[in-house]
């Protein structure tokens, strides 16, 4: 289970940030105050660190001090977006540096991002009895190897990475196609569909009404 | 530098001219001098020859009948043998011109001759091998009248000149290096001063605002440095004063963008958690208070922005107004909030007439007293006025948590928050102070703050007695 310290002052965003990254399946732990967030950094490992900048007591700045040396990729979240800060945390040695107000799920893509890069992720993601083999690209359900095109490999990794998250048809399509979605394309339905049908999810990938899809998956 | 060249160019310049002007013309005038009195010389010696030569002619012509060439030879040799002659050359001519003696070999030294007319005595001054000065008259020999020609060699008396010129030349150049070296050290030192000042100027220009110059002694130079020095002073003060002015607005600007993001990234993440999942009950109820609560959070952030805005930007008249009435209307009004809190509010005014604008007096006293309600459970709240001399002491004072020593001065700066988790909780954006600290500037006063952190809390404002009409 990867661990993740949320080190951010403000009460309400502290909490929206721990209950969306538990419910992607990360472990979470709140630090309100540069002091806890030390002492709790001395105690234990993590796998990432988010980071708000502006903290009472010690600023985030001082407190990459602390994290240096333990080696644990951090992203800094803050609500000074000038060119002149971004590139001093960036310096100071933090992986990515995110502005407020953002959205939950451009903050998970970040995290993917930055796990992925230091080899957090384990090679084997499994939901219900899919497996996927993300270093091969193989997507095995019981056993028997199922058949996916790169961009329906491509849609299944992003679903089971956001499972239970209502996903808009204009956030699959930037992710999985890389360009701006034109609006009325129907690639992602039918993408959707032939999906639902080699991994027999129909009932697993829900349509969100008006607004795109939704993996259920397990918890 | 080029000053220092000037002063140096122009005075060795100066010296040159002069000593060379000088010395030229004492030479010229000494060797003037020298040559008049060489021709005298001359003539003294011509007219000395001459009378010689007519005597010792006088004398032989009584025994002879005439003065034959031969005759004048004669005489003339014997002069020559007795050593007559003071002259290099000697030479007699006949009436035609043509040499009949001379006392030297070779070619004709008579050419002047040619020019005589009358007694004249006549001179030129030749240069062939050297100078000499010819001159030369006419002799009465017997019933012939001859010519006499001498010469006077006075090369010496020019190389004497050639000689006292190169060394007057030699002179001027040793006084020109000595001279000039010297002065050159001392317009070096004399510009120094001016160098320094211009290097000082170059280094404020490029931000070292703390420059300034020794400025010792008393001309002119010195004067300048002493004004240089007062200004930049004033430059070093100005550039101050605009950074703190700078870096002011910049931080405000920061926090205000910090103070608005914050609430809207909950209201924004809490709201789009709501729509894209399945939630519990519980999780909707939650979310849903988040954004309410953050969302009042703004409310009071704008509200209070504006305010601070629209004072900065509005002219406000002071006016005479009951302070009693004032004070008892503002209790009156917070009174319910103030139950809500279960705090208590005493009022204590002094009667009286103050300049102010009531209705930022009363904004002022309600941001006051929130701040006091929210700094004590069940506290006790108290709004007094009292006279001290010509002014009206406004205060509002609780028995709350109280305010460490060290925070008093930052309380009135925008955003300033002492307890953030616990000012947000109470919707608090940290510009209530800063509103109150500008309403009393308006009023020409200022806050006083006094507290003992645990025990009270006393803030107050003077207002100045009503003008008399």
């Amino acid at each position: 289970m990867i661990k993740i310290l949320i080190v951010e002052d403000d009460a309400a965003i502290a909490n929206l940030i721990r209950v969306s990254l538990t419910d992607a399946g990360y472990s979470c732990q709140n630090a309100p105050d540069g002091i806890t967030a030390s002492n709790l950094i001395e105690r234990n490992r993590y796998d990432l660190i988010l980071l708000d900048i502006m903290l009472p007591e010690i600023n985030g700045y001082e407190l990459m001090e602390y994290i240096r040396p333990t080696g644990t990729p951090v992203i800094f979240l803050t609500a000074r977006s000038e060119v002149r800060e971004r590139v001093k945390g960036l310096h100071l040695g933090a992986e990515d540096y995110i502005t407020k107000p953002f959205e939950i799920i451009e903050l998970l893509a970040r995290i993917e991002v930055v796990l992925r890069r230091y080899n957090k992720f384990s090679r084997m993601l499994t939901e219900g009895e899919v497996q996927i083999d993300t270093e091969s690209r193989l997507v095995h359900k019981n056993g028997k190897k199922i058949d996916l095109t790169i961009k329906e490999y491509e849609l299944l990794l992003l679903f089971v990475r956001n499972k239970n998250i209502a996903l808009f048809r204009e956030v699959i399509f930037e992710r999985v196609w890389e360009s701006d979605y034109l609006g009325d394309s129907r690639t992602v339905d039918l993408h959707v569909q032939r999906l639902r049908k080699k991994l027999g999810w129909e009932k697993k990938i829900k349509s969100v009404y008006k607004v795109g899809y939704r993996l259920e998956g397990d918890v | 530098m080029k000053l220092a060249w000037k002063i140096f160019l122009s005075t060795i310049t100066t010296l040159a001219l002069v000593t060379s002007l000088g010395g030229y013309a004492l030479i010229g005038y000494n060797f003037d001098q020298s040559f008049q009195r060489e021709v005298s010389r001359s003539f003294e010696d011509l007219i000395y020859v001459r009378f010689s030569l007519e005597t010792a002619i006088v004398n032989l012509w009584s025994s002879n009948p005439e003065v034959s060439d031969e005759l004048l030879i004669s005489v003339a040799q014997q002069l020559e043998d007795n050593e007559l002659y003071r002259s290099d050359t000697v030479s007699v001519s006949d009436e035609e011109y043509n040499p009949v003696y001379q006392n030297k070999q070779g070619d004709p030294i008579n050419a002047l001759v040619r020019e005589v007319q009358g007694s004249d005595r006549i001179y030129r001054l030749t240069q062939d091998s050297g100078y000499k000065i010819n001159s030369a008259c006419s002799i009465s020999a017997g019933n012939r009248t001859v010519y006499l020609q001498i010469s006077r060699d006075i090369t010496d008396l020019f190389s004497l000149k050639d000689r006292q010129v190169r060394l007057l030349t030699l002179f001027i150049l040793g006084v020109l290096v000595i001279g000039g070296a010297g002065i050159f050290g001392i317009s070096l030192l004399i510009t120094r001063p001016v160098r320094r000042l211009s290097a000082a100027a170059r280094a404020i220009a490029e931000g070292a605002y703390e420059q300034r110059i020794r400025a010792t002694g008393n001309d002119e130079i010195a004067g300048l440095a002493r004004d240089f020095n007062s200004m930049a002073d004033s430059v070093e003060q100005n550039i101050t004063a605009l950074k703190e002015t700078a870096r002011r607005q910049e931080e405000f600007a920061a926090n205000f963008a910090h103070e608005l993001k914050t609430p809207l990234t909950s209201i924004i993440g809490y709201s789009d958690m709501l729509r894209s999942r399945e939630l519990p009950p519980e999780s909707i109820f939650s979310f849903a208070n988040y954004i309410h609560s953050e969302g009042r959070r703004l409310e009071s952030l704008s509200l209070k922005l504006m305010d601070l805005i629209v004072l900065g930007h509005q002219q406000f008249e002071l006016r005479p107004v009951h302070c009693e009435t004032l004070l008892k209307e503002t209790a009156a009004v917070f009174l319910p909030a103030a139950g809500q809190s279960r705090a208590s509010i005493e009022v204590e005014a002094e009667p009286g007439i103050v300049q102010a604008e009531p209705d930022l007096i009363k904004t002022m006293l309600y941001n006051l007293l929130d701040n006091a309600r929210k700094a004590c459970e069940q506290g006790r709240i108290r709004l007094e006025g009292q006279w001290d001399g010509e002014e009206y002491l406004l205060t509002v004072s609780d028995n709350g948590k109280g305010i460490p020593p060290e925070e008093i001065e930052k309380i009135t700066e925008p955003f300033y928050m002492v307890d953030k988790s616990r000012a947000r909780r109470q919707n608090g954006a940290g510009l209530g102070l800063s509103l109150c600290s500008e309403i009393a500037r308006l009023h020409g006063s200022e806050l006083e703050i006094q507290s003992e952190p645990g025990q009270d809390t006393r803030i107050s404002i003077r207002l100045q007695k009503e003008v008399d009409r």
